[in-house]
């Protein structure tokens, strides 16, 4: 293991009375990458990051956050972090700059100028009691406060699941540049496309348990486009039995026709469509969900 | 028919569900049904924590008397002096003549009864009808296709059911009693039950009022409080006045309307029920044209400005500000209200007599000790209430995700923990001080023999180490089991009980001294520190214990 990564998990476990959360599960962030933390629903991705920000105490595993034990040096290790919840509590009788002057004022470290830069490349009115704010505002708040903060270490959990389209894009140019300035970042999440967007690394759990991890190539291995075809019966037939021949299993639904195939495969696939002269097509990245699916029903 | 066989019988011979509500109704109270059991099933447990307990009391109270003053004649004393004593017609209001045992009950412990009737009330309406739609619960519940009117009307048939059933235990267990206690009357018993009833709905109903005005639970539950505070001094005023006629405008003086085990006339029932149902329809009203989270009274919660943060204790300090402020105003009014009672002393508790042998029951020493003490445990209460209410804000942050947000910024648990404490201790201090300065103060004004002055001081602030055992176990309860944090009102209970019922119910001298209130020094005499040693102990090991559980343990939401 890379003695200087600033995440390093071992075979950790954590228990909730007979609930097993993480079952053995393993995690290492390299300095500097940005590195994306995937798994559906209940895989226990916000329980490990509790458990890195120390707030849930490990029952099994080691567990080094920046080079220390989160169990008992939490408070030291969470000053170099900026951590985003994925269901942002503020407090409601503040506006929303005094949460971020709360926020800094904890920490005990802030660059103000960076700060209110950040509250106008993502539009958060500050006067604003956090009470009226909805989800996308308060997330806002705690988007500004970490990438402000001058700290190593990104924990995000969920961060862009209030966000509005233009948003996930500032969002996504300013993970970038944390990145260039050599920040590390964890990124949860359930959408494959936004961490094949943004990640160098990516770790897949399911059921407290990692089924996949690797870099890059492994995320392009990983992804598919998903194409679906509409047309006449006749039609939709012939294009199955063509790319059949071509090695592309189809699935046939009432009046549409739908693959799922790896990059390379895409033009060979088009190529089909193209000659069946199907005009009704629709083509795009294959969901996290598609890949559970597909690849990781029996992980377990 | 033919006789087929069907292969699954089991499954598809089974009626098919029956939908929950009946398609097609539609209308404001759309739903109704089903919310009323969901608020049910949340509230059942936090209303029998209410009831179980008073109605124990109800049963053990008319017996005790009994005991202690088994006929008239060796009450007739007592009578006499409890309707002149200041400090008993405060509290209670007036004792009506010729003083039988359900006179007593519905005098004393009746009370009891209509001040927790009306908390009751206020804390579940609260909760019900405004925390709700704070947490957007009503919203879910708006969205799901619930009539418009349920998120009002459901909290309100819950908790006057609360009430109704609070009160009618009581009348049972007071009818029931009527088979021993001789003097007791069943038209008494189902008088008392009547007046608590309509009560316990007028603060529902003011509360619900409030729910209205107010734009959050909190000032909402504020208002209501205040409007309890400001109908218990409008009680002292009415008792004093002549004509008695301003005890219609305060619920808590309906019961000497309805004049229970005296009179027990039902017509001030019936349109005490009706003022109820008015201030309801009022709410109900407001309700209706009010926007979703909003409030007819302006927003003035804090200032817009932004803050300079000096770390952890700083947020919390300015975070109990404004309750702080509220408390300050609260305790100096009853210390004020409690010292303007102390020039009727001298008057009273003869020595020897059968009022200080009551008296004693429940304190002892001199007439001006006996008034001290019992005003004392009044007013300490009031800030051990505000101490544990500081440190179960630690639990309720918890679960609302700030203590994780919080320690995510580098927050250290044991900074945080000690700073809630700290915070707690510090407020609690400050307002032990003020309602002693206060107390003494306008005791000053009417009376200084046998040190009043000094004694209304010392025993307030020296009551602080019981506050510091309030304060630390309700920081161990947050350390290790904060979902249990809701105990700490069991042991302010008990010590209520403890040292106003205690003597009558004749409790062991062990069980009367386990109390939080009550244990202080005097001016004069040698000092006994033994109690106070014992409560500071128990506080510095509560919050030793709180702070390592606190460490050790997993930070829930």
């Amino acid at each position: 293991m890379n003695d200087d990564a600033p995440v390093r998990v071992r075979s950790l476990v954590k228990r909730f009375g007979r609930f097993t959360a993480l079952d053995g599960l393993d995690l290492e962030v390299a300095a500097g990458q940005v590195h994306g933390f995937l798994g559906p629903n209940g895989a226990g991705k916000s329980t490990t990051i509790r458990v890195l920000l120390g707030l849930y105490r490990p029952d099994g595993g080691t567990v080094r956050v920046l080079g220390r034990d989160p169990a008992h040096e939490a408070s030291a290790i969470n000053r170099e972090i900026s951590y985003v919840p994925g269901d942002v509590a503020l407090w409601p009788n503040l506006t929303g700059g005094q949460a971020l002057d709360t926020l800094a004022g904890l920490r005990g470290r802030r660059d103000r100028a960076r700060e209110e830069e950040l509250v106008e490349r993502f539009e958060l009115d500050p006067t604003k009691k956090v009470r009226t704010y909805s989800k996308g505002n308060r997330q806002k708040v705690a988007l500004v406060a970490a990438l402000a903060a001058p700290t190593r270490l990104l924990v995000l959990d969920e961060p862009t699941s209030g966000l509005d389209p233009l948003m996930e894009r500032v969002f996504t140019e300013e993970i970038a540049r944390a990145s260039a300035q050599g920040r590390t970042v964890l990124l949860s999440s359930h959408i494959l496309a936004e961490v094949q967007h943004l990640c160098s690394a990516v770790t897949i759990i399911k059921q407290g348990r990692v089924v996949e991890h690797g870099d890059l190539e492994t995320l392009r291995r990983l992804a598919r486009t998903q194409i679906e075809i509409r047309a006449d019966d006749q039609t939709l037939n012939r294009a199955a039995a063509e790319l059949e021949d071509r090695g592309i299993p189809a699935d046939r639904a009432d009046d549409q026709l739908s693959v799922q195939v790896e990059s390379a495969l895409v033009p060979r696939a088009m190529e089909v469509v193209a000659a069946c002269r199907v005009t009704d097509v629709r083509c795009g990245p294959a969901s996290l969900e598609d890949l559970f699916l597909r690849h990781y029903e029996d992980a377990r | 028919m033919s006789t087929t066989v069907n292969p699954t019988p089991t499954v598809h011979d089974a009626a098919p569900r029956r939908p929950v509500t009946r398609p097609g109704r539609t209308g404001p109270l759309r739903g109704l049904g089903p919310s009323v059991r969901l608020l049910l099933r949340r509230l059942r447990v936090q209303v029998l924590a209410w009831t179980l307990p008073l109605w124990l009391l109800v049963a053990a109270t008319p017996p005790a008397y009994e005991d202690v003053y088994p006929s008239l004649q060796e009450r007739e004393l007592l009578v006499q002096s409890m309707r002149d004593t200041a400090g008993t017609r405060l509290l209670y209001g007036v004792l009506p003549l010729p003083g039988r045992i359900g006179q007593l009950v519905q005098w004393e412990t009746g009370t009891y009864l209509l001040i927790c009737a009306a908390l009751m009330a206020i804390l579940l309406t609260c909760r019900s009808m405004r925390a709700d739609e704070d947490d957007g619960l009503v919203e879910v519940q708006r969205g799901s296709g619930v009539g418009h009117l349920v998120p009002f009307i459901a909290p309100v048939l819950v908790v006057w059911g609360a009430v109704a059933l609070f009160a009618g235990g009581a009348g049972l267990v007071l009818t029931v009693l009527t088979g021993s206690v001789t003097e007791l009357t069943v038209p008494g018993a189902w008088a008392l039950a009547g007046a608590i009833a309509v009560t316990g709905w007028a603060f529902a109903a003011l509360a619900a009022l409030a729910c209205q005005l107010c734009r959050q639970t909190g000032p909402a539950r504020g208002l209501a409080l205040a409007a309890l505070g400001c109908s218990f001094a409008l009680r002292v005023l009415a008792d004093e006045s002549e004509t008695g006629r301003l005890r219609w405008f305060t619920p808590l003086a309906w019961r000497d309307l309805v004049r229970p085990y005296s009179d027990d006339r039902v017509w001030p029932l019936a349109v005490c029920a009706g003022a109820c149902v008015l201030l309801t329809v009022v709410a109900a009203r407001l309700f209706a044209r009010r926007e979703y989270l909003g409030g007819y009274l302006p927003d003035r919660s804090s200032s817009r400005r932004r803050w300079r943060l000096s770390g952890y204790p700083d947020l919390q300090a300015r975070l109990a500000l404004r309750a702080m402020a509220a408390w300050s105003v609260t305790v100096a009014a009853a210390s004020a209200l409690f010292g303007a009672m102390a020039s009727s002393i001298t008057e009273l508790f003869a020595p020897d007599s059968a009022t200080s042998s009551y008296v004693e029951k429940m304190a002892s020493g001199s007439p001006v000790e006996q008034f001290m003490e019992l005003l004392t445990i009044m007013t300490v209460l009031l800030v051990a209430v505000a101490g544990a209410q500081r440190v179960n804000a630690l639990a309720a942050d918890e679960r609302a995700g700030l203590v994780e947000f919080e320690a995510s910024v580098g927050g250290s648990r044991a900074r945080m923990f000690v700073a809630q404490a700290g915070v707690a201790v510090v407020e609690s201090v400050v307002l032990l001080a003020l309602s002693g300065a206060v107390l003494a103060a306008m005791t000053g004004t009417q009376f200084t023999d046998d040190h009043a002055v000094g004694r209304a001081f010392v025993f307030t602030v020296s009551q602080l180490p019981g506050v510091l055992a309030t304060i630390g176990i309700a920081l161990a309860l947050v350390g290790l089991a904060p979902r249990l944090s809701a105990l700490v009102w069991a042991v302010v209970g008990w010590s209520v009980f403890a040292q106003f019922f205690g003597g009558l119910v004749e409790l062991p001298d062990w069980a009367q001294d386990l109390s939080v209130l009550g244990h202080h020094l005097d001016v004069v005499g040698d000092p006994d520190w033994g109690p106070l040693a014992v409560q500071a102990t128990i506080g510095i090991a509560g919050a030793l214990i709180g702070l390592l559980a606190y460490r050790r343990r997993d930070l829930a939401r």
